[in-house]
């Protein structure tokens, strides 16, 4: 049986689901922040139980825990999934910030980021097309998934994860995971569409 | 169907506690925390409290620990018995341990060291104690309370090298078991527990061929045979005879020892240190499906300690299917000098475990 996970640092980024986990530990990597542990919580529903255990964990107090950041897509209204996070934090006793990225005083202090930001519907892929758009093979990207709608009557859903994956199959050696995609140096980390998630990351 | 007995604990001056509370307590409870942090002791204080109105306790709950022997002269009982009973070893202070019962009442029992003899000591002309091992001070005082305002004091002496309790004392309102993880049950004690399980016609209550069956799927009959001047249960396994069911492996020894208990504490408490030893993980799921089913049968509180996290799971999602989840997990964490109560209900713990975190 693999060893149970332990809260090993004061900083803790809290993301939506394993792509996303995959790509935050070679994006803060590329960013030289150390010391931030990842934690993946799941699906959007699982965040409140996941916080509420999360308080109670062995560390949480001895470390201890001194920031939490919580990256969570915003799906259809930015505004109702940074007030679900809300609703998240206080069933766990924390800090509730009073916009995304802004942060809540406190031990733990708390932040909370929507992507691809706070006033835009979307996803982690939303903001990873952002950073890659300007690449040629877009063109053809698009005329695809046109051409599958045509063929098939068939709309590819949700559009962003299609296009996101699309673009990758792209790629000279392909990798169509997001986590591999990262660290292979597909996402274009230096695009300034990452700018305010770096900023969120080093408020942490 | 009626609630378990104690709905929460509250600890002062004993072993490793200072203070401490266990403010909710389910039908199950499961105790985790590193080494030394105190598991043990919370049970042995919930065996103290249970049984407020007998202080010979105090010796047995020694003797759990592997301290004393059961006949015989008790030695240096103060620094062996009693003042490690004591937060700090702090004998002037005074240990108290109270809990809140789903009667509505409380239940309190108070432990102190009388510092001065009540009665005198003969001394030869040779100026030493006429009573070999007599020492003054050394007498441990317990009084009990409950919310009916009856209230008890009873002492331990040590006497010529022996524990002498004073008043007798009499049966406790509702029933207690404490099993020990360094001793496990004789022989003798199982037949005991069958037996009385028998003579109360409620061993009907229970499938226990069928409940063993998840350690040894060849067992087909149980039964209590006198042998060699004692009792013993025994197994048919198919074999051309029946055999001691010590002989069986631990396994079977630890379900049928727990099983046996919590049927012989109806409307009471059993109290389980280290619960999984003995048992292989593939059978946990199983295991605590009998427990659960065994205590609201015969109205049974269980608080087990544990360091196993497969422990764990396995009663997380047994009580889950169940649905009826009467069961809790309590961590003992060391902040500094204190020892705190973490508690996980079920949604927390869910979440804990599907999220592969640390719960111990």
């Amino acid at each position: 049986m693999p060893k149970p996970r332990v809260i090993q640092s004061p900083k803790q980024l809290l993301v939506e689901g394993r792509d996303a986990e995959a790509f935050f530990h070679p994006f803060l990597e590329s960013m030289g922040v150390s010391g931030v542990q990842i934690q993946n919580y799941g699906g959007i529903d699982e965040l409140a139980p996941f916080l509420k255990q999360f308080v109670l964990s062995p560390q949480y107090r001895h470390l201890p825990v001194v920031s939490i950041g919580i990256i969570r897509d915003a799906e259809r209204n930015p505004q109702d999934a940074f007030r679900s996070v809300c609703s998240a934090l206080r069933g766990a006793g924390l800090p509730v910030p009073s916009k995304p990225l802004a942060l809540a005083a406190g031990l733990p202090q708390t932040c909370v980021y929507i992507l691809p930001d706070e006033e835009s519907q979307g996803m982690i892929e939303t903001l990873l097309l952002r950073a890659v758009s300007d690449d040629p093979a877009f063109e053809c990207v698009d005329e695809y998934l046109e051409c599958v709608v045509q063929a098939t009557g068939v709309e590819p859903r949700p559009r962003d994860k299609a296009r996101f994956l699309t673009f990758l199959a792209s790629r000279p050696n392909i990798k169509p995971l997001t986590g591999y995609a990262a660290r292979a140096g597909y996402l274009n980390f230096s695009s300034p569409a990452y700018d305010r998630l770096k900023e969120f990351i080093r408020s942490l | 169907m009626d609630k378990p007995v104690l709905e929460s604990i509250h600890i002062q001056n004993f072993r490793c506690f200072e203070h401490l509370d266990i403010n909710r307590l389910a039908r199950i409870n499961l105790i985790a925390g590193r080494n030394s942090v105190g598991k043990t002791a919370v049970l042995e204080a919930i065996f103290l409290l249970l049984g407020a109105e007998n202080i010979g306790r105090v010796a047995k709950i020694g003797r759990f620990r592997g301290l004393g022997g059961r006949n015989g002269p008790v030695g240096d009982v103060l620094d062996l018995l009693w003042s490690p009973l004591f937060y700090q070893l702090r004998t002037a202070g005074r240990i108290e341990v109270a809990a809140d019962l789903s009667t509505g009442g409380e239940r309190k029992v108070e432990l102190t060291v009388a510092t001065a003899p009540s009665r005198p000591l003969a001394v030869g002309s040779d100026g030493e104690l006429l009573k070999p091992g007599a020492t003054a001070g050394q007498v441990l005082r317990q009084r009990f309370t409950d919310s009916n305002h009856d209230e008890s004091t009873f002492e331990v002496r040590l006497i010529g090298g022996e524990l002498h309790i004073q008043p007798v004392p009499s049966t406790q309102p509702f029933p207690g078991h404490f099993i020990s993880a360094r001793r496990p049950p004789s022989p003798e004690e199982l037949a005991a527990l069958f037996g009385q399980l028998v003579r109360s016609k409620r061993v009907r209550d229970l499938d226990l061929v069928k409940i063993l069956n998840i350690v040894e799927p060849r067992l087909t009959q149980l039964d209590v045979i006198p042998s060699g001047g004692a009792s013993m249960v025994y197994g048919d396994i198919g074999l051309k005879q029946m055999l001691p069911l010590s002989l069986l492996g631990d396994g079977i020894e630890r379900v049928i020892g727990v099983v046996l208990r919590i049927a012989n504490a109806p409307g009471g408490i059993v109290l389980i240190d280290e619960v999984e030893n003995g048992l292989h993980h593939s059978i946990l799921s199983d295991f605590w499906q009998v427990i659960d089913r065994a205590a609201q049968t015969f109205n049974t509180q269980v608080i087990a300690t544990t360091h196993s996290y497969e422990c764990i799971r396995e009663a997380h999602q047994a009580f889950s299917q169940n649905g009826d989840y009467d069961f809790l997990l309590h961590r003992l964490d060391r902040v500094g000098d204190q020892v705190e109560t973490v508690t996980y209900d079920q949604e927390a713990l869910g979440a804990a475990l599907k999220a592969e975190f640390e719960v111990r």
